[in-house]
């Protein structure tokens, strides 16, 4: 007979694998669901196990040190996730015992090919769960990396470009759950309508801050659900939501979405121009334009054609356009509670990306009418892709003017980190 | 040592009727040791003689309290019912419900032959009336409560 899967193995062999192929966690998370028979409390375990120590690795590395004689870096990888989650668990599980964390630890390593690291497992998390963990207070880049668990070119990036006082308050943000927003498909259903049959599938959604929002609590699978099949809403946050808002284009004009997939933009746009005009979206790669182009019809969002084109070279047959969206891509720094691996990236991966987001900007440019109107946005707080990348732009481009500027952090507009810029051509 | 192959499903050799351990020699604790080892490579809690492909009345049990070696064994009493998630090392990657007796008693032989009686209940109680099972040609999908069944 086969033992049932258990949670806290599998989370130390899923952390293994997300760090070993430096794979995405979520798709990890989803296919070892799918792959094991798990009791539910057990899939939440394991849910929150593996997205805690991905959170929180920096943090529980710190401590971890400070009970062992050789450093972390020396561990090998699987017995460090042990430590990890057994240290997660002690740390933040309130509900777990301290004995049960550090007995399952142990056990899970005399099971496995490095059962000869148990004795030292023991003795580590013995020690974690004697002894008063403190974490360091001050809000330095480096008191902030540990205690917010967050790489120390992050705390120095926010700090430099946002000063240190809002860069602890994002910090201390970025570790709390993001809620899930869903916008109303308009063009089907008004959100008072959508709220009314949410909860009759037994899904409570509040209203959201935007006129057309909804929030529902993280873990709820929304896209299981009938009323996502019938395409009466998707899935977008509040700040994407504001930014196209506030471009606001008119019924029956022209649209371009440079990179559109997964399409939210290009949906809330199609919305307020109530499915009339024509929205061209486009990405580079043609299975992401696939994703575009199901979800429209999913939404029955006839006005969106989607299409494979590069967003920084120009392509004349597009034609000219009222309003181009560029989404550029970004190094996502706002949205680390959703994507934690980003923490684990280098700010040398993100070199090239000023590049590129130039590069589209300006091709945007070329594709406006007169008076028409670009909207800059990322999903990041780093100052070098967004206001200093607008300004270089109206440098060369001294034909457009600014006409909303805006950069959304977490603790104080309660969105993801995001930032958008409203250019219009004069 | 050595492993062994586990059998997988479709194999005919885990639907046939195991015959009675007659001679208690080196080939059997051979044998046994090696069943214990592949069992505990695979992960799994328990393995019977057919499932690596011997068509003998014996299986090892283990589930995290020490090894336990059942030759020819027999279920002398049962009393009361769990139900709960059963796989299998021969049906990779399934686990569905079954429903089984709580507490269980249990005649068999050791490797030497030396009769023994001994009392399981819960999931212990579950892995036995597994591993019995293969020894009668019954694999644990056979007795998946209707409702649940996938197969």
């Amino acid at each position: 007979m086969k033992t049932m899967a258990d949670a806290r193995k599998l989370a130390v062999k899923a952390l293994t694998k997300i760090e070993r192929d430096k794979a995405y966690s979520n798709i990890v998370i989803n296919s070892f669901l799918k792959e094991t028979a798990l009791t539910k409390e057990d899939k939440a375990l394991f849910s929150a196990l593996v997205y805690g120590v991905l959170d929180r690795k920096i943090t529980l590395d710190w401590v971890l040190d400070g009970f062992m004689k050789k450093p972390v870096s020396k561990t090998s990888p699987f017995t460090l996730n042990v430590l990890r989650t057994g240290l997660y668990q002690i740390m933040y599980m309130d509900k777990i015992p301290h004995s049960a964390a550090v007995n399952e630890a142990v056990k899970n390593i005399k099971q496995s090919k490095e059962s000869k690291n148990a004795a030292f497992v023991n003795a580590v998390l013995r020690a974690a769960a004697r002894n008063e963990i403190k974490l360091p207070e001050g809000n330095t880049p480096e008191e902030m990396s540990i205690k917010y668990s967050a790489p120390l070119w992050m705390t120095e990036s926010f700090t430099d470009d946002y000063g240190t006082e809002n860069a602890e308050n994002l910090l201390m943000k970025s570790l709390e759950p993001p809620k899930v927003v869903l916008r109303a498909n308009t063009v089907k259903i008004t959100r008072g309508e959508l709220a009314g049959k949410l909860r009759e599938n037994g899904i409570s959604a509040q209203e959201g801050e935007m006129p057309d929002s909804l929030t529902v609590e993280k873990g709820i699978d929304v896209s299981g659900n009938e009323l996502y099949k019938k395409g009466l809403f998707y899935v977008q946050d509040y700040a994407s939501q504001k930014a196209v808002s506030l471009l606001a284009p008119k019924s029956g004009s022209r649209v371009l979405d440079l990179c559109a997939a997964p399409g939210g933009k290009s949906f809330t746009a199609a919305c307020l121009m109530e499915n009339k005009g024509e929205i061209i979206s486009c990405d580079l790669y043609e299975q992401r334009v696939g994703l575009i182009r199901s979800s429209a019809e999913r939404l029955g969002l006839g006005i969106i054609k989607p299409a494979v084109s590069d967003a920084a070279v120009f392509n004349p047959e597009l034609g000219l356009f009222d309003y181009v969206i560029c989404d550029v891509p970004c190094s996502g720094l706002g949205v680390i509670r959703r994507k934690p691996e980003l923490k684990y990236k280098t700010v040398n991966d993100f070199s090239h990306l000023e590049d590129i987001q130039y590069a589209i900007l300006c091709n945007a440019s070329e594709y406006l009418k007169d008076t028409g109107r670009i909207l800059y946005s990322t999903c990041t707080l780093r100052s070098a892709e967004n206001e200093k990348l607008v300004i270089r732009f109206k440098k060369e481009y001294n034909e457009f003017e600014t006409v909303y500027e805006h950069t959304f952090l977490p603790h104080t507009d309660n969105t993801d980190g995001f930032y958008c810029a409203l250019l219009e051509k004069r | 040592m050595a492993l062994r192959n586990i059998v997988k499903i479709g194999d005919d050799v885990l639907r046939k009727i195991c015959r009675t351990q007659m001679s208690f020699d080196e080939k059997l604790a051979q044998t046994l040791d090696d069943m214990a080892e592949t069992m505990y490579k695979a992960e799994g809690v328990g393995l019977a003689a057919p499932q690596i492909g011997i068509l003998r009345r014996y299986c090892v049990v283990d589930v995290g309290d020490g090894i336990i070696e059942l030759v020819n064994p027999v279920i002398t009493e049962k009393s009361g019912s769990q139900c709960g998630n059963e796989g299998c090392l021969s049906i990779p990657d399934r686990y569905e419900e079954v429903e089984r007796p709580m507490k269980i008693t249990v005649r068999a032989q050791d490797r030497r032959g030396n009769n023994f009686t001994l009392s399981a209940e819960g999931f212990k109680a579950r892995a036995i009336c597994h591993e019995i099972d293969h020894l009668d040609g019954i694999l644990y999908i056979d007795r998946v409560r209707k409702k649940n069944k996938i197969l």
